[in-house]
């Protein structure tokens, strides 16, 4: 037994975990800051103090339990999670979407389980084949994961939903599905999201946004415009077009939230704001900050060289889960600490991106960082994941075959 | 193939941290000083400071007009914004107007702060019921701050909502501010609430929103209806009168604009001196010419050039600190000192009797200072607002008429003696020249060319010199003077007495005398005994009685004890003292040789005055008023204008009493003789060097 923790604990891969308690750390601060200027919010960083222990918890318990058993249950896992994300819509939700099972004192987010949910079963069903080695054997791939992706959006959980993609694509790629086959999906996807429709304007309505142009035949206007854009909610062409148009919308409504994220981060400057009050003044004026945009109260408040550090961190994670997948030799582990890594980048950048206006607002949190207990607990337990692959490495004597050194 | 696949990931991940921190480069290194410029100035708050209006006075520093104390009712105008941009009737409401978003951020942090008092802290679990709860308090106050409003604003909160709107957004555009202040300014909705109503709305402000008592000033005039159009009034700024006196940002910077331009609730000099001494602008009132030193003029140097208004202030400060950043005090306005004589205003506005109107002036001789001038009716400056529609319908007395200045009338004999120094400095005729009065000019036919004996049934005057002339006030020597200048003459010397341009006192009400350029024969014989197509007005006149007075020196009148309105035209006239003495002398035969015209108004049962006066009567043909209220007035102008001392001139005096069935010496010149009595009371005229013959 002493000599099994000894082992267990020689393995573990103790920088990951410092790099995500610090985040966690710095998550509270920054939500503590947020929360001292908006009167509007109290108590949240106490609460994710709370959810802090409780991901801690999962974080132990994800990492003890060795993950082939977790592997073997991942498509029972998928399945109730699948069944959760349309119970989900039968809730009564509220701010316009069902996101949110009431379980006792806090509320469960599905859709955040159902990453981890993804990730599991995707990493085992890909795990012995090569059939994705050809075009129809990404069918499946691509089927198990538009399901619960469609599930989220119609919650409507946009940002959420957008993980799922770049998750499956960077999984698919290390499992070492055809690089031309992936781009040309991406190619035939682009194509059809730019794909122009016709689409007949009602009497004096004004140009849609972001048409491409108006028709009038005879009597009536057709408005040409790019396919989403004719079934995409009002709110969320609005959202595409502020972050098209940045500076001429920055005033909007709409455009507000965005303009004052980059002006916060920019007021930011090299060292932060240094005057507490000016920031504590001025963060209240940007909503959801200690959610979404708490990138925003990071970079304001600690500037430039606190955000490089940020990313270090997160860097450290990745290329240690990098590290990870590639001394473990179980094709289920490097898929999984694969899909771990790819879930949490893909957060990153989406949320970071998002804040400075690189890419449309999405309700996106940044991982291990923004406040939300649902979203930390699953970030902890891909985590645990992460770990509990590094921490059953082979050990061999022999170089592993095919691979000639370790730096990866 | 997977350890170089891991390495395109590792990479895919460095590349896209590369742009990630690219991206914060150029936001927070690049951007970053304009970014913090941009938050510090959404930190600071400006509140403007108000500057008191500055007093008038006049010449012994009595005050004709200051600001007392009162209390203003003060709106958002963000609030105010969501009202009249929400209001579903209003057609300019725009859903997606620049300034909706930032007003309705305003609603929300109200909103949030009624929350924070409503929720114990730590609470997360209650925030959307406390939204809610918020949201209703926040509703309920608006309402009962509309309310409010309404009691003490009645119907017209709507239309004062709207003006504060629609010129506060007049205040954006092209050549305006992106974010004008006032746009985060509380606006005056009701003004000059007094201390009982005050303690009444501030008791109810807790449950209020956007709404702020302030403390303000009203106007007051201690004198109210004395001096009534030479006072004039304020009145809130007009839709026009931003656009003409507001400098513009290519010509001041943005402090300099919102230190001084006008906003849309500010007060405004509307009349007389309130008008005349506002000060700055700005822009002249004729045309849109701006005075060049304002461009681009530093405060300190715009401070200088102060009137009445004075400048306001302006308090930086930290929004939530309240730390003072920077404080530009207000600059108070200054204070004008009038050449009136408010008492001896007071004396001979009381000389008209009820139902009398007219105008008196009386200007000091040797300076050529307004000491007083009476226009009647009067109205009382302190219920100016009230009375307004009722004061500006009436189309028979004309109460709002300033009439010693704004008034044309022909002035009738007044004019011979300005006819006869014409005849005598252009060498026409010379002191000597005789012409006999036969009664008539040319034959005797009714009202042709006939002298006033005739037509009184008495026979001519026979061999007049001018000072004869002057004394009789006969008509045919004037007609023929009249005739004898003509058109190459007669205007130029009304020119040279200043008849052609406003008096000069620089009051906005003041008019230019009438004449033709050109008159023909039968006009100059007319224009002779100051009839026909001639018409000044009474401070004309008294200018013009003060010009021979002091020996043929031409000055404009002044109002001004110093400073705007002071500045004075002088010009000695091309007149020998031998013939200013004989008109001066025909003067003093009007009053004190038995038959002079105006004889029996300085001799007869009465107090003497003391003083010997110089002066001529006038009485001239007016058509009759008539206008739709059924009351016609019919009659002559009595006129009287002259001067006292005769020996040493010190006042001038004109009298007009309008539509009278007489002479001007029936009416006019006891009342100049009661003038010119009240001025030797108040010390105006001395009594020296009295000459034989002065007393009966």
């Amino acid at each position: 037994m002493k000599d099994t923790l000894k082992t267990y604990l020689r393995y573990t891969s103790w920088p990951i975990i410092l790099a995500m308690i610090a985040l966690m750390t710095w998550g509270i601060v920054a939500i503590r800051v947020s929360e001292q200027s908006d009167p509007s919010i109290t108590g949240f960083a106490s609460k994710q103090m709370v959810s802090a222990l409780i991901a801690l918890a999962a974080f132990v318990v994800a990492t003890v339990v060795p993950y082939h058993r977790l592997g073997r249950l991942a498509y029972f896992f998928f399945g109730v999670t699948l069944i959760v994300l349309v119970g989900v819509l039968f809730t009564e939700g509220s701010k316009g979407s069902r996101r949110w099972i009431p379980l006792g004192p806090i509320d469960a987010q599905p859709s955040e389980v159902a990453k981890l949910a993804f990730i599991l079963m995707l990493a085992w069903y890909l795990r012995y084949r090569d059939n994705y080695r050809r075009l129809g054997g990404l069918v499946v791939p691509f089927v198990l994961t538009v399901v619960p992706m469609g599930l989220v959006l119609i919650e409507p959980d946009l940002g959420t939903s957008l993980l799922f993609l770049p998750t499956l694509y960077f999984m698919l790629f290390m499992a070492g599905a055809k690089l031309r086959h992936l781009l040309g999906i991406v190619a035939v996807a682009t194509a059809l999201v730019l794909l122009p429709v016709v689409k007949k304007l009602p009497e004096g309505a004004a140009r849609p946004p972001l048409a491409y142009g108006v028709v009038t035949i005879g009597p009536a206007r057709y408005a040409v415009l790019a396919a989403p854009l004719a079934v995409m909610n009002g709110y969320q062409v609005t959202r595409v077009e502020v972050w098209l148009n940045q500076e001429k919308t920055k005033s909007t409504d709409q455009g507000r939230q965005l303009g004052q994220s980059k002006m916060i981060i920019g007021a930011g400057r090299l060292m932060g704001t240094g005057d507490w009050n000016d920031g504590e003044v001025y963060f209240q004026m940007l909503p959801e900050d200690h959610t979404d945009f708490i990138f925003s109260i990071i970079a304001g408040q600690w500037g430039f060289l606190g955000c490089l550090g940020m990313l270090a961190i997160y860097g450290v994670i990745f290329v240690l889960g990098m590290e990870i997948a590639v001394i473990t030799n179980d094709p289920f582990g490097r898929l999984l600490a694969v899909g771990v890594v790819a879930l949490l980048f893909s957060q990153l950048v989406i949320n970071v991106g998002m804040t400075m206006g690189l890419a449309p607002v999405t309700g996106m949190t940044l991982p291990l960082v923004s406040y939300g207990g649902s979203s930390l607990v699953v970030n902890c337990a891909a985590l645990g994941l992460l770990v509990n692959v590094g921490q059953r490495r082979p050990v061999l004597l022999a170089p592993k075959p095919f691979e000639h050194d370790r730096e990866g | 193939m997977y350890n170089q696949r891991i390495k395109i990931f590792l990479a895919i991940i460095g590349v896209v941290f590369l742009v990630v921190i690219a991206r914060l480069w150029y936001l927070q290194l690049v951007l970053g000083a304009d970014y913090r410029a941009e938050i510090t100035q959404k930190l600071q708050r400006d509140d403007m400071l108000p500057a008191g209006r500055g007093h008038i006075m006049d010449r012994h520093g009595a005050i004709l007009a200051c600001d007392e104390p009162c209390f203003d009712l003060c709106l958002d105008y963000r609030q105010l914004f969501l009202w009249v941009n929400g209001d579903p009737n209003n057609p300019s409401a725009d859903p997606n107007h620049p300034f909706a978003a930032q007003a309705r951020s305003w609603r929300r942090r109200q909103i949030n702060a009624i929350r924070r008092s409503l929720r114990p802290a730590g609470d997360p679990a209650s925030m959307d019921l406390a939204l809610t709860q918020a949201s209703e308090i926040y509703s309920r106050r608006e309402r009962n701050t509309r309310k409010l409003l309404q009691d003490y604003a009645g119907a017209d909160l709507d239309e004062v909502c709207r003006r504060i709107y629609n010129r506060v957004e007049a205040l954006r555009g092209p050549l305006g501010r992106r974010s004008p202040i006032e746009q985060t300014q509380r606006h005056v909705i009701v003004s000059g609430l007094d201390d009982a109503a005050a303690v009444a709305v501030k008791s109810q402000m807790y449950d209020l929103v956007g709404l702020d008592v302030r403390p303000s000033f009203k106007r007051r005039y201690p004198y109210r209806n004395l001096a009534c159009h030479i006072i004039g009034y304020t009145g809130k700024v007009s839709d026009k009168e931003p656009n003409a006196y507001n400098l513009r940002l290519d010509q001041a910077d943005e402090l300099t604009c919102e230190m001084i331009n006008y906003g849309p609730e500010d007060t405004i000099g509307k009349a007389g001196v309130e008008r005349l001494c506002e000060g700055l602008p700005l822009r002249r009132l004729d045309g849109n010419e701006q005075a060049p030193w304002l461009n681009d003029a530093s405060l300190a140097e715009i401070d200088t050039h102060l009137g009445l208004r004075g400048r306001r202030g302006m308090l930086k400060r930290h929004r939530l600190t309240g730390a003072t950043f920077e404080e530009i005090p207000a600059v108070q306005g200054q204070d004008v000192h009038l050449t009136l004589d408010i008492m001896l205003q007071d004396d001979l506005t009381q000389l008209f009797p009820p139902g009398v109107t007219g105008s008196i002036v009386v200007l000091s001789v040797p300076r050529g200072e307004v000491l007083a001038m009476v226009s009647v009716p009067t109205y009382d400056l302190n219920n100016f607002r009230q009375e307004y529609a009722q004061l500006v319908k009436d189309e028979t007395y004309f109460p709002l008429r300033h009439r010693a200045v704004s008034q044309l009338y022909p002035p009738g004999s007044t004019a011979k003696p300005v006819v006869a120094l014409a005849g005598l400095g252009s060498g026409v005729i010379t002191t000597d020249y005789t012409r006999d009065c036969t009664g008539y000019l040319f034959s005797n036919v009714t009202n042709a060319w006939r002298c006033w004996t005739v037509a009184s049934g008495m026979p001519g005057h026979g061999p007049l010199n001018v000072t004869g002339a002057l004394k009789n006030s006969c008509n045919v020597f004037f007609y023929h003077l009249g005739e004898l200048l003509g058109a190459g003459r007669m205007p130029a010397w009304f020119e040279m007495f200043g008849f052609n341009s406003p008096p000069g006192t620089g009051l906005p009400e003041e008019r230019a005398g009438r004449y033709p350029d050109k008159p023909d024969d039968g006009a100059c014989r007319l224009m002779g005994i100051g009839q026909g197509k001639l018409q000044i007005t009474p401070l004309h006149v008294a200018n013009a009685m003060a010009t021979i007075a002091r020996g043929g020196e031409f000055r404009s009148p002044i109002l001004m004890l110093e400073g705007a309105g002071h500045a004075q035209v002088s010009q000695r006239l091309p007149l020998t003292e031998a013939q200013v003495a004989a008109v001066k002398r025909g003067m003093w035969e009007v009053c004190n040789e038995s038959g002079g015209t105006a004889y029996k108004v300085f001799h007869g049962d009465f107090d003497p005055l003391g003083v010997e006066v110089c002066g001529k009567t006038g009485t001239a043909d007016i058509q009759a008023l008539k206008n739709n209220d059924g009351v016609d007035r019919t009659g002559n102008m009595a006129w009287f204008s002259g001067f006292a001392p005769a020996d040493n001139p010190q006042i001038a005096i004109a009298v007009v009493i309008e539509y009278v069935e007489g002479h001007g010496a029936t009416y006019a010149g006891p009342a100049a003789r009661e003038a010119i009595r009240a001025c030797i009371q108040r010390g105006y005229v001395t009594a020296k060097d009295q000459g034989p013959g002065n007393r009966e």
